[in-house]
């Protein structure tokens, strides 16, 4: 049985129907890529898998059990990295990664020694107010927040929008890290580095999901995307 | 529990950030209100009536006691200058030339010249009267000139009134008391008190002291008008602080089970314990000051037993300062959220249209309560709908507080409001977040979501 199964998920803004029928599938250890078109539901599709928003209809199975019925799954099972990042911009860095770890079973201490935050590269900057932060070292904090559970699936939306190719080589080398210690990844991207890391892809046009098959180029995937 | 704890740490430290922020809005506001203040005093004081120039011509020095005769003179036109009635419109200028003066007035620089005449004090003392001569102009006369004749048949009254007393006592003490300089004594303590009594016009008016019965003096009444106005201009600085957070942050935040109407109540209360470090601090010397400099308890009279040796009233006084601070807590509280209900309610547009709606509605609703002028000068629908307003309950509170007459009704009202504030902040968050496309009220209801709308 796969990790996460969603199946025929539906999803209206007032008379606008942004999925009709998304179904996927991903497994434990795996990386996941959803490309589309910029509004085509990547990011509405993200938000319902995270419990942010509900779908109209349709389902969700994580782990065997619904989170549509016992929503504390969500929060067990999921990390969301939003495109905007959700921090507290006039509080510190470490501030904002007190809030999140304050009810985690690991210990904030021991990782931005050896934890998530370190590998982020965040404990060089640990009092630093957030809005004096670059753009990528806010990416790196969301994160570290999302990771405070240490939850077993870590949803993305694009995470290298904007950010250099420092940034953007620390981030895919800690995704990387965090599958092989058998994390699963979701992610929206436009960056053909980062869909590098999935091991299978997904087209979401008109609001359903078509599976690509194996690894398009770039030219091959906008020849997809624009449906040429 | 604990992330709540660790948020509302959080909001509070967050808070105390800006501390120093609010401070010098709140030093920046008092300082404009109070220019405001005094321009405004000196303005009325520019656009009154001119005031009537009356020349006074002392006589000659040809006798030998009359610079005391001048000394005199001069003293009644004082005490006549000092009269409220009479200063108003009158100023009296001492001429020593008569020719200058006449000449002036046909300039139209004097309204009247009075020329005293010699012995005209020792005229009056020995019954004698030589009268002064008061010269208006041959022609052009208006009402100005009309009233200062008014003004002298007034006084010439009150001065025929104080000699006919004292030729009264005269002629008792002549009849009765035949010791020596009883006469002389008793004339010039009479003269002392009835020129006195009848130039000295307050005597005729009866003075109420409304401060015993609770009642804000007008001192206290604009520095409780002043504090609730800076009060809620200052909030203006802490846009940032009460904004709604940012929808990322919201929905994260939403995620961990912690509604948005929960995460502003939270904002308001850390934003509530910044000023009130700042107001409490504030009170609490003003009020200690009374000790050392009583002229203070004209302001803050809820101490005012400290000036007193009475340990009782001393005592009275401390109860006083404990329960202005938990109202002052609770005003804070009022203000603050109104504040946040306002930036709830547009700040998510856009952080300036959030600080012109709160800059919008404190000014009318201030204007309306009474606080820039006094409501017996607005309409009587006004006066009607301020009864309902925040900003009255806020106003009234403050002068409680001040005056040491804090009344339980009035802090249940003001932490009605409160609640009322945060409860609309609450809802709004909620509709916000569902407009948004949000939802899983189940989701957080099992996630212990606490919001003060469930």
């Amino acid at each position: 049985m796969s990790l996460i199964e969603v199946k025929s998920v539906a999803k209206k803004y007032g008379r606008h129907e942004v999925l009709k029928d998304v179904s996927f599938y991903a497994n434990t250890g795996e990386c996941v890529g959803i490309v589309g078109a910029n509004g085509c539901g990547k990011s509405t599709l993200l938000k319902i898998l995270s419990g942010s928003i509900k779908p109209d209809s349709g389902s969700l199975v994580y782990d065997g059990a619904d989170p549509l019925k016992n929503v504390k799954i969500f929060e067990r099972l999921i990390g969301y990295v939003p495109q905007e990042n959700p921090l507290m911009t006039q509080l510190s860095v470490m501030d904002n990664l007190k809030f999140w770890y304050c009810d985690s079973s690991r210990s904030l201490k021991n990782d931005l020694i050896n934890g998530a935050p370190a590998m982020l590269g965040i404990s060089t900057y640990a009092d630093k107010r957030v809005d004096r932060l670059s753009g990528g070292q806010k990416k790196r904090l969301s994160i570290a927040c999302a990771l405070a559970k240490q939850p077993p699936v870590l949803i993305m939306d694009e995470p290298g929008a904007s950010l250099d190719i420092v940034c953007k080589e620390d981030i895919k080398n800690y995704l990387q890290r965090y599958m092989q210690s058998g994390g699963t990844v979701i992610l929206t991207s436009h960056e053909q580095t980062e869909l590098e890391l999935c091991s299978r892809m997904y087209l979401l046009k008109n609001g359903t999901m078509h599976e690509l098959d194996g690894h398009p180029g770039a030219a091959e995937l906008k020849s997809v995307i624009m449906g040429l | 529990m604990k992330k709540y704890f660790c948020l509302l740490k959080l909001q509070i430290k967050n808070a105390f950030l800006t501390l120093p922020k609010i401070f010098a809005g709140t030093l920046i506001f008092s300082v404009v209100l109070c220019a405001v203040a005094l321009g405004a005093q000196a303005a009325d004081k520019s656009s009154g009536a001119p005031k009537m120039q009356v020349a006074v011509v002392l006589p000659d020095d040809k006798y030998q006691n009359m610079r005391d005769e001048d000394k005199y003179v001069r003293n009644a036109f004082e005490y006549l200058g000092q009269i409220d009635s009479v200063k108003n419109v009158c100023e009296f200028v001492f001429e020593a030339d008569e020719v200058k003066a006449l000449e002036d007035l046909k300039n139209e620089i004097y309204t009247a010249v009075v020329v005293i005449p010699e012995r005209f004090i020792s005229s009056i003392m020995n019954g004698e009267n030589i009268p002064a001569r008061v010269i208006f102009k041959e022609s052009g006369v208006n009402v100005t000139s009309s009233v200062f004749q008014e003004m002298l048949r007034a006084g010439a009254s009150d001065l025929s009134t104080a000699q006919a007393g004292i030729y009264a006592v005269d002629d008792v003490v002549r009849a009765l008391i035949n010791q020596n300089g009883a006469l002389e004594k008793s004339n010039a303590h009479m003269n002392s008190m009835y020129m006195s009594f009848c130039l000295d016009r307050n005597i005729y008016f009866e003075n109420i002291s409304a401060q015993d019965r609770g009642q804000p003096t007008a001192l206290q009444f604009y520095t409780a008008a002043g504090f609730v106005a800076v009060m809620l201009l200052t909030t203006l600085v802490c846009a940032s602080l009460l904004a709604p957070d940012e929808q990322a942050l919201a929905d994260a935040f939403w995620r961990r089970g912690i509604s948005g109407g929960l995460s502003q109540c939270m904002k308001i209360l850390g934003v509530t314990l910044v000023f009130y470090s700042v107001y409490a601090v504030m009170f609490v010397l003003a009020s200690l000051s009374v000790m050392r400099f009583p002229e203070a308890a004209d302001i803050v009279s809820a101490a005012d037993g400290f000036r007193t040796a009475d340990l009782s009233k001393a005592a009275a006084s401390f109860k006083n300062i404990g329960i202005g601070l938990v109202a002052l807590f609770v005003l804070l509280l009022a203000v603050i959220s109104m504040a946040g209900m306002a930036y709830r309610l547009l700040g998510g547009f856009s952080m300036v249209s959030g600080v012109l709606f709160l800059f919008f509605i404190s000014v009318v609703m201030m204007f309306a309560s009474g606080l820039f002028i006094p409501s017996e000068m607005l309409p009587p629908a006004v006066v009607k709908i301020a009864a309902f307003l925040p900003t009255t309950w806020f106003f009234r509170l403050c002068a409680q507080i001040l005056t040491g007459t804090v009344q339980a009704a009035c802090v249940l009202a003001n932490a009605a409001y409160a609640v009322f504030f945060m409860a609309v902040s609450s809802v709004v968050s909620r509709a916000l977040h569902y407009r948004n496309g949000g939802g899983h009220s189940t989701y957080a209801k099992s996630n212990g979501v606490m919001s003060i709308d469930e």
